[in-house]
């Protein structure tokens, strides 16, 4: 028994390697470092809410809705020189039961009026309005003409305004740009009041 | 099979096409009645983009005016800017010099080019032809930045003024000029070869909407349409104004009058226009690009009619002047307006698809239908 | 430029005292009841062949509706005829032209010219409901304050 105590002793201390040790906990370290470098690369904490807007603002279908003249350079920015399938928005949708966002693209009438606000309310939430050109924003050259609507706001919340007559195909790209920005963080569209 | 049709109850329907139209003709509405796919009746409405421009005309001043034209047409703007500016300089008997003339019927044709592969691309997409679509438009870029750096504007060149043209050709234009005529050429061939043999689009087109040369007389047609019915009327060949007697150039006319006719009416009228432009361009002679024409435009009393050909048919202005700074009535006769009188007559017995081909190919453009 | 003294001294050999030179001697003044016949025979024996426009002018003390003819060599030639504000009906001339529809409907919209024998007259290019016509010189456009 003396001998198997002493033999048992002797293992246990063979056993508990000094060294050996050290270097098991070292590699330990490393595993845990490297964990947390994946969890960190690869794996994202956040809310549903958050991640379905990530992905809805990659994607969004706009409505092919132009009245004028800046409807061409929607077109045009939809062609190949400015593509914005880059971004994700290039499939321009006829019904507005499929689409997300209605670009006004043109003068808005006092005929067209009831068009434009069923086209908005068949659309399905969420959904969101982008103004190109001067005519959607304020009326445009014609503003004090008997027949041509202010300004788009006045009957649509709008979203997202592009200045310009018409706007070139990398502002309406810019355009989109925003509201991306605006759907992933909507902070950004609040008014600052200097109180 | 006769039982069955006796007791089978029909019903005619009225439906809506447009005015929120998928293809990218603008906010034309037709109320179509149908028997099943056939069409009964069809009635045109239009008016949803009536700006009130000839109203607005009253209170803008002559060259405030000029800014707005290229937005009556606004696929063809220059051409628009064009006819207003030599009806005021008819009015007030000013002669322009030879080297603005030159520079104005450059850009003119330019554009006219523009307007012409819009059309192509844009019946190609209703027809599904979506790869030329693209093509189209790319090849349209390329005229558009000669225009951008002539004018400062893609879309609409305010270029044209009362007495001459705005600024010279910069010196990089003539260069960059020959060498987006000689890619045009190779996409032209890409396009026509693409689209004229392809056997779903030829029988998509060929024979559907035919237009006789006296069915179209005697609704008031003109323009490509109403050569590609076999009528040979060109206001630059019987009526020359500007400097086109001194052009070499070919007036197209084709027999059929159906859509493709219409359509490849507008490939042969772009390879005339670039033989326009290469004679213009090796041809450019010097001089002053305006006129003196005083800085305040105050025309005589009177008025005035002038035509132009437009890239859809002929373009009038109508102006009486009662020798203030403002036009006192200004009339714009745009061509697409007295074009789609002729809808409610072919469009009987069509089926929807034949409809909307032929539609696609008549060039309309509503920002001058409703002005 | 066509000789409009002897066009008028050829057509007053049938419409006697109905048609006169213009003061300017650039158009054709027409009296409204034979404005019918006046343009058919413009078109059938003087070649006449095309309308170009159909248009409409308000003056301090008169209407005015003015037609625009070519003819075979491409001359313009301008026909007009005198309304009183408070009685602007005229016939219309869709037996001779069958294009003039739409435009006459047009006048009718922005200047409120009646057109009688007009099968379709309405509204072409304001929305039905729209009051007034905006082209008289006694409708007022809104003044815009831009700043």
């Amino acid at each position: 028994m003396e001998v198997n105590n002493n033999d048992k002793e002797q293992n246990i201390e063979k056993v508990f390697d000094e060294e050996l040790f050290q270097k098991e906990m070292e590699l330990n370290e490393i595993d845990n470092n490297s964990l947390r470098d994946f969890l960190t690369n690869h794996v994202v904490f956040t809310t549903l809410e958050k991640g379905i807007d990530f992905c809805r603002s990659n994607s969004l279908w706009p409505l092919s809705f132009g009245p004028a003249c800046c409807a061409i350079e929607m077109m045009a920015s939809g062609g190949a020189r400015y593509d914005i399938s880059r971004f994700g928005y290039e499939v321009f949708r006829p019904s507005p039961r499929h689409a997300d966002v209605m670009i006004v693209a043109g003068t808005v009438t006092n005929k067209m009026v009831p068009v434009v606000k069923r086209l908005y309310d068949q659309m399905a939430e969420p959904r969101y309005v982008i103004a190109m050109g001067s005519c959607s924003i304020t009326g445009g050259p014609f503003a004090d003409s008997y027949s041509v609507l202010r300004g788009v706001d006045r009957i649509l919340p709008v979203d997202v305004i592009i200045p310009g007559c018409p706007p070139r195909p990398e502002a309406l790209i810019e355009g989109f740009l925003k509201l991306k920005a605006k759907l992933n963080k909507p902070e950004i569209a609040k008014v600052n009041r200097n109180d | 099979m006769a039982l069955m049709e006796e007791n089978f109850e029909t019903q005619e329907y009225k439906i809506n096409l447009g005015p929120a139209h998928p293809s990218t003709h603008g906010v034309f509405r037709a109320v179509l009645t149908l028997n099943g796919e056939e069409i009964i009746k069809s009635e045109n409405h239009i008016g949803y983009l009536h700006r009130g421009i000839e109203k607005l005309a009253e209170s803008r001043t002559y060259a405030q005016f000029a800014a707005l034209t290229p937005r009556i047409d606004y696929l063809a703007g220059a051409l628009n800017n064009w006819g207003y500016v030599v009806t005021v300089e008819k009015l007030m008997e000013i002669e322009v010099p030879e080297r603005a003339e030159y520079l104005r019927v450059i850009i003119g044709e330019l554009q006219r080019i523009a307007s012409h592969l819009i059309l192509i691309s844009s019946t190609c997409i209703d027809l599904n032809a979506t790869t030329a679509w693209m093509y189209g438009f790319s090849a349209r870029e390329g005229i558009l930045d000669l225009l951008e750096m002539v004018t400062g504007s893609r879309m609409m060149p305010a270029y044209y003024t009362i007495g001459g043209v705005m600024d010279d050709l910069p010196l990089e234009f003539i260069p960059a000029a020959k060498k987006v005529i000689a890619d045009l050429n190779d996409r032209l061939n890409d396009v026509d070869g693409m689209i004229s043999g392809n056997e779903i689009f030829l029988s998509r087109t060929k024979g559907v909407g035919v237009i006789t040369p006296e069915k179209a007389i005697e609704f008031g047609i003109t323009g490509p349409n109403l050569r590609a019915a076999g009528n040979a009327y060109d206001l630059r060949k019987i009526a020359p104004y500007s400097v086109y007697d001194k052009f070499d150039f070919d007036v197209p006319v084709l027999k059929d009058g159906d859509c493709f006719a219409r359509f490849s009416m507008r490939i042969l009228e772009i390879r005339q226009s670039i033989r326009i432009i290469e004679q213009a361009i090796a041809s450019l002679p010097e001089g002053p690009i305006t006129a003196k024409v005083p800085k305040i435009i105050k025309p005589p009393i009177g008025e005035v009619y002038n035509q132009i050909e437009s890239a859809k048919g002929i373009l009038g202005y109508y102006i009486v002047s009662d020798g203030s700074t403002k036009p006192y009535r200004l009339h714009v006769h745009s061509p697409s307006f007295v074009n789609i009188g002729i809808f409610p007559e072919i469009a009987v017995g069509m089926y929807v698809q034949d409809f909307i081909a032929t539609l696609a190919s008549f060039d309309i453009c509503l920002g001058e239908i409703d002005r | 430029m066509i000789d409009i003294v002897s066009l008028v001294e050829k057509l007053s050999v049938t419409f006697k005292d109905r048609l006169e030179l213009s003061e300017t001697g650039q158009a054709i003044y027409v009296k409204r009841q034979s404005i019918i016949d006046v343009l058919k025979a413009l078109k059938d024996e003087f070649n006449f062949i095309r309308l170009m426009d159909v248009t409409s002018a308000d003056y301090e003390d008169r209407f005015e509706v003015v037609y625009h003819l070519m003819n075979d060599e491409v001359k313009l030639l301008a026909v007009k005829v005198k309304l009183e504000k408070s009685d602007s009906i005229i016939p219309s001339i869709v037996s001779v032209w069958r294009y003039a529809e739409s435009m006459e409907r047009e006048v009718y919209d922005l200047m409120g010219v009646v057109f009688e024998g007009h099968e379709n007259l309405k509204r072409i290019l304001n929305p039905e409901d729209f009051v007034g016509h905006p082209l008289q010189k006694s409708f007022k456009l809104d003044v815009v304050s831009r700043f």
